[in-house]
């Protein structure tokens, strides 16, 4: 577990990060984000810290807040139970493509997904019923830690990039999705990994 | 590939037919095939990939991230050519899957693993298109019946502001990319309309 100093935290990313101020929301955002992680007893080492909010940064689009994927209701048909695409991501009742959207910091998506997720956080079925949970910060990091640790996502976590003998930044995006973009986000964690380092409290 | 174990796959693609009364149809899939069963198991699932022999690390990502169905989907191309869609990771908000074309033309009985050429979105800035062929490609899938055209949606993050969208067509052995468009630069805007983004190719 680790603890920061919040005001070296917000100077050194602004300095690592130049551009318009943070707004409060966003400070907040990302201060609530930093409280989980910080407590988080799987969280040991600072670079997986890094790694996972490199990854929120992008995400979430620099808002530091869980969201919720982006259309119209009719955009969402398309994930509907008697699609292919559907099909794939275990929609199963009229209705799924939208009641199962991309929710949270890393938009988990379909009823297979909310199932998982839900049963691997505690949440038994929970999240199927409420999907909504997926958009509480706290939920939305819970699913983001394990999922993440684990290879939930995936297949591929945490610790197959970043461990005691390397820490390849770059492919670690292959937890989330593909490796487009990888390049860019690996430097969002590189930054973050120094902005931590220079506000922690030992 | 030997022909016998071509055999076992049109003769489990056949068993499905004959078995189709249990199916459910889709509302992409023609009439003609609207009774189709998709294999629905993990039995099923470990009978083709005897025959189509998909990577471990697909296999592996499948059965890690919960997949609980056979992950399998047919598309027909032709007369005699079915393009097979094997799911691999399911992702947080898109999966991967691997492709394979099962000819069942009499002179030509065979399966191809398929490679599909694409752009990755590279460099610190992510806006620089790389050219390569991969076997497992990440995106959502969807395949036009009419047109026999298959088109991937790859989202570079969750909102889908940003990512590529890419049309392949099946006219011979290996897919050939018909048209790649991509919106580089994340910035809020365009997610619904991907069919629109800058052609790059």
């Amino acid at each position: 577990m680790f603890k920061f100093d919040d005001q070296k935290l917000l100077s050194a990313y602004v300095a690592a990060f130049p551009g318009p101020a943070p707004s409060p929301d966003k400070v907040a955002g990302a201060a609530r984000l930093m409280g989980f992680i910080s407590v988080d007893p799987d969280i040991l080492d600072l670079r997986w810290a890094a790694y996972m909010l490199a990854t929120v940064k992008h995400e979430c689009a620099d808002t530091w807040v869980p969201i919720s994927e982006r259309g119209s209701t009719d955009y969402f048909h398309k994930y509907d139970a008697d699609t292919p695409l559907g099909h794939r991501l275990g929609n199963t009742q009229d209705g799924d493509g939208f009641r199962f959207r991309g929710r949270g910091y890393v938009q988990i998506t379909g009823r297979s997904n909310y199932d998982n997720l839900g049963r691997l956080i505690g949440l038994n079925d929970g999240l199927v019923k409420n999907p909504d949970q997926a958009l509480d910060p706290q939920v939305a990091y819970k699913i983001m830690s394990v999922g993440m640790r684990r290879g939930s996502f995936t297949g591929k976590k945490l610790s197959d990039y970043i461990n005691q003998n390397t820490c390849d930044y770059v492919n670690a995006r292959r937890i989330i999705n593909g490796t487009d973009q990888a390049a860019k986000i690996a430097g969002y964690a590189t930054k973050i990994e120094q902005v931590l380092n220079s506000a922690i409290v030992k | 590939m030997p022909k016998s174990l071509f055999r076992a796959a049109r003769a489990f693609w056949l068993v499905s037919l004959i078995f189709a009364g249990c199916g459910k149809s889709s509302r992409n899939t023609p009439p003609e095939k609207a009774s189709i069963r998709l294999p629905e198991s993990k039995e099923d699932r470990a009978a083709w990939r005897n025959v189509l022999h998909w990577s471990d690390d697909c296999e592996e990502a499948f059965r890690g991230t919960g997949g609980s169905r056979g992950g399998l989907q047919f598309y027909d191309l032709d007369h005699n050519r079915q393009l097979v869609e094997v799911g691999c990771a399911a992702g947080a908000y898109q999966g991967s899957q691997e492709y394979f074309i099962v000819d069942q033309n009499p002179s030509s009985e065979a399966v191809h693993a398929v490679s599909l050429p694409t752009y990755e979105a590279s460099g610190t800035d992510g806006e620089t298109l790389l050219r390569k062929s991969v076997k497992e490609i990440t995106g959502s899938p969807e395949f036009d019946h009419v047109n026999h055209r298959l088109k991937i949606l790859n989202r570079y993050r969750g909102p889908g502001d940003c990512g590529s969208y890419a049309v392949y067509g099946f006219q011979s052995e290996q897919p050939v990319l018909e048209e790649f468009r991509a919106k580089l630069e994340c910035d809020g805007t365009g997610a619904e309309h991907p069919e629109q983004w800058p052609v790059r190719h």
